[in-house]
């Protein structure tokens, strides 16, 4: 069903032909005068009415409505003087003209009513040509008037027409990209309020591993433009995060579907960050909005990611690749993503609260706990009550998921599949592991033959931990002790990086059984690698022990896992994982 | 906000000068700014010494006039930015887009 149109009235092409058969009003004339002028006035075409004194003539003014009102002032020039001031105060819209008369010739005294609101004035014995041309020349003047007015009212109805309309639309839109819509309890934000579409708004979601990726974005213009090319945004954010799609993936697929549709002076800058609590790691990419900062608790900024690639939008698909930048995160972190708003917001002395002033309460803060609700006191304290600009955009972030990811809920569509034996592997090699990354894939098979998307995010964890430390350990040959702090942590990244370049040589084997029992199964998983292994009796730190950065993961493991067994020399490991239906 | 504009003798250069705040309402002004390029015009200058202010309609202006002198293959130099204009180029790294001195 099409949307109800709204009446648009079409503007009436009038003529401004003074308009023939008015009604004159002639007030205070004497006999003789009043019968030259009906005389007149019937041979003209018009109809007349007359008042003597001010109570009748405004009785006749309101009751009969004349088009044109001609005030005689030889017999009362101060009531006459009345009689015209109120008949132009009753007057906001019509427009009628008052035309004074006076048949003796007293200028001077016309001229000095004039100021009481008359349109005109005619002196001296009585001129039939001239009485015509002035009557003509203000009948003329009133359809002008009257056309302008109902070309007036004509557009100022279509105008509040289209207000209302964008104004529902942009409700709805805003309504849409609100953050209500993803309640993540550890994602806390400033925005301006619902109702004007600034052209910042806020994603976030939690990824089908336990973590969550969030986007805080701010789009060219503001209203309903800004919002309609905010959609498409929002729908490819929710839409890739729900299937675990990486912080790249989704920026590289945002940024094809702006460029498509946007004209060329529009785009979005925005900044996108993931949080993996089993790795304890964010990847962020920054594309023009200002620096986003990660906040250590109990000390200073960890790390600030500026903007390093264009806006979203402005790149075609073969020239844009946006680089992610990582970093390890602590339990209490917390990232802070802004738009320019915030920076800019000015107080009563039009002075901006700026980059600098923000960063500071940021930085010096000593703990996390609370530091949200300060920077929002301090930019409310600054502005002192000065009205808020539109466009107050800020997230907070805070690293604290609960690195063993509980289980999710089963759907009906699972929940009676079939018990079965079944196995699958996978062998990869050199080239293909330096570009291929398995996990999603298999654990994807996994939970579909199974129908185990509630324990999606558990094997996750136990299937990405266990390849990353092949790959990273065993093929790449990496020392996990070089994570002890941040610098080590930015250096390994790297390291991995140039080592999965130049990689030739190496292979991972996957192994994956499952085998059904009366109500569940196991699933055995199980790795190989051809690197040189690692003294697997060594003592392994405390999970959660967050002082510690490295080989966390496999006590991570063991805690979801009923076994997990390292063989050989440490390359090959068997990990089971038991479940049970509900 | 006033533009101006001056054409090299040759018609070859177009140069577009801003002033006061560059945002939404330049937008009219900046297009007829542009639109005055010689079919022979190669290159553009928008000269941003007196540009106060820009926000990112300003950005989007620019973007337009890239796409209409050539996209990739325009030559589009800015020049003479005030540090918190300069800031705004950074932010957005309109430098792959455009030479910004």
């Amino acid at each position: 069903m099409s949307p109800p149109v709204s009446e648009s009235p079409k503007i009436s092409e009038q003529t401004t032909q003074p308009e023939l058969g008015c009604l004159v009003l002639v007030v205070n004339a004497s006999k003789t005068d009043e019968r030259v002028f009906s005389e007149f006035l019937h041979a003209e075409g018009h109809q007349v009415c007359s008042a003597q004194g001010m109570e009748q003539a405004l009785r006749v003014y309101f009751q009969l409505k004349p088009d044109i009102v001609l005030v005689d002032l030889s017999t009362n020039v101060r009531e006459g003087e009345r009689i015209v001031r109120a008949v132009k105060e009753q007057d906001e819209y019509q427009f009628v003209p008052v035309l004074l008369i006076s048949l003796q010739r007293e200028d001077a005294l016309l001229v000095k009513s004039m100021p009481f609101g008359a349109d005109d004035f005619i002196s001296g014995s009585f001129d039939a040509d001239v009485l015509h041309s002035k009557m003509n020349a203000m009948l003329r003047l009133r359809a002008q008037f009257r056309e302008q007015l109902n070309r007036h009212r004509e557009l100022s109805h279509r105008h509040q027409n289209i207000i209302r309309e964008h104004d529902r639309a942009e409700r709805i839109f805003t309504r849409m990209l609100h953050p209500s819509v993803f309640n993540l309890p550890n994602v806390r934000h400033l925005l301006s309020p619902m109702g004007t579409f600034s052209g910042d708004f806020l994603l976030a979601a939690p990824t089908p591993f336990g973590g969550q990726i969030a986007m805080v974005a701010d789009f060219t213009g503001h209203g309903l433009s800004a919002a309609i090319g905010a959609l498409p945004t929002s729908n490819i954010f929710y839409g890739m995060a729900r299937k675990g799609f990486s912080v790249r993936d989704i920026v590289v697929e945002i940024n094809e579907r702006l460029y498509k549709i946007l004209p060329p002076e529009m785009f979005m800058a925005a900044g996108v960050i993931s949080y993996e609590p089993q790795r304890s790691l964010v990847s962020v990419w920054n594309g023009g909005i200002p620096e986003i900062w990660l906040k250590a608790n109990g000390s200073g900024l960890k790390a600030t990611f500026a903007s390093r690639s264009l806006p979203l939008g402005i790149l075609p698909a073969d020239q844009f690749d946006p680089q992610i930048e990582r970093m390890e995160v602590e339990t209490q972190d917390r990232i802070y993503i802004f738009s320019d708003g915030i920076i800019e917001a000015e107080n009563l002395n039009s002075e901006r609260f700026g980059l600098h002033t923000l960063k500071t309460i940021v930085e010096e803060a000593h703990t996390t706990q609370g530091l949200f609700n300060e920077i929002i006191l301090a930019l409310d304290t600054f502005r002192d009550g000065q009205e808020q600009t539109d466009d107050l955009t800020l997230m907070e972030f805070a690293c604290d998921l609960d690195p063993v990811p509980s289980m999710g809920k089963v759907t009906a569509s699972e929940a009676n599949k079939p018990l079965s034996d079944w196995q699958t592997s996978l062998v990869l090699n050199g080239p293909t592991l330096r570009s291929y990354d398995p996990v999603p894939n298999i654990l994807q098979q996994l939970v579909e033959i199974q129908g185990l998307s509630v324990h999606r995010e558990r094997l996750y964890t136990v299937f990405s931990e266990l390849y990353t430390n092949a790959l990273e350990h065993g093929i790449l040959g990496l020392d996990s002790s070089m994570k002890v702090n941040d610098e080590g942590f930015q250096a390994y990244i790297e390291l991995r990086e140039q080592k999965l370049e130049q990689l030739v040589n190496g292979q991972i084997e996957i192994m994956i059984t499952h085998r059904a029992h009366s109500n569940g199964g196991r699933i055995h998983l199980e790795i190989l690698d051809t690197g040189p292994g690692f003294d697997h009796t060594a003592p392994l730190p405390l999970l959660r022990n967050n002082k510690i950065l490295f080989r966390r993961g496999i006590p991570l493991v063991k805690a979801i896992c009923s076994e997990l067994t390292y063989l050989g020399r440490g390359n090959h490991v068997v990990a089971c994982y038991d479940w049970h239906q509900v | 906000m006033t533009i101006s504009t001056k054409i090299s003798n040759d018609g070859k250069e177009l140069t577009i000068k801003v002033e006061g705040r560059f945002d939404f309402n330049a937008h009219r002004e900046f297009r007829a700014a542009y639109e005055q390029a010689k079919s022979n015009s190669t290159k553009f200058v928008v000269d941003m010494a007196e540009t106060d202010y820009m926000d990112s309609s300003a950005l989007g202006m620019l973007l337009l006039l890239r796409e209409k002198v050539g996209g990739d293959n325009a030559n589009i130099s800015i020049v003479k930015c005030k540090p918190e204009i300069r800031q705004i180029f950074d932010i957005s790294n309109f430098k792959h887009m455009f030479h910004i001195e």
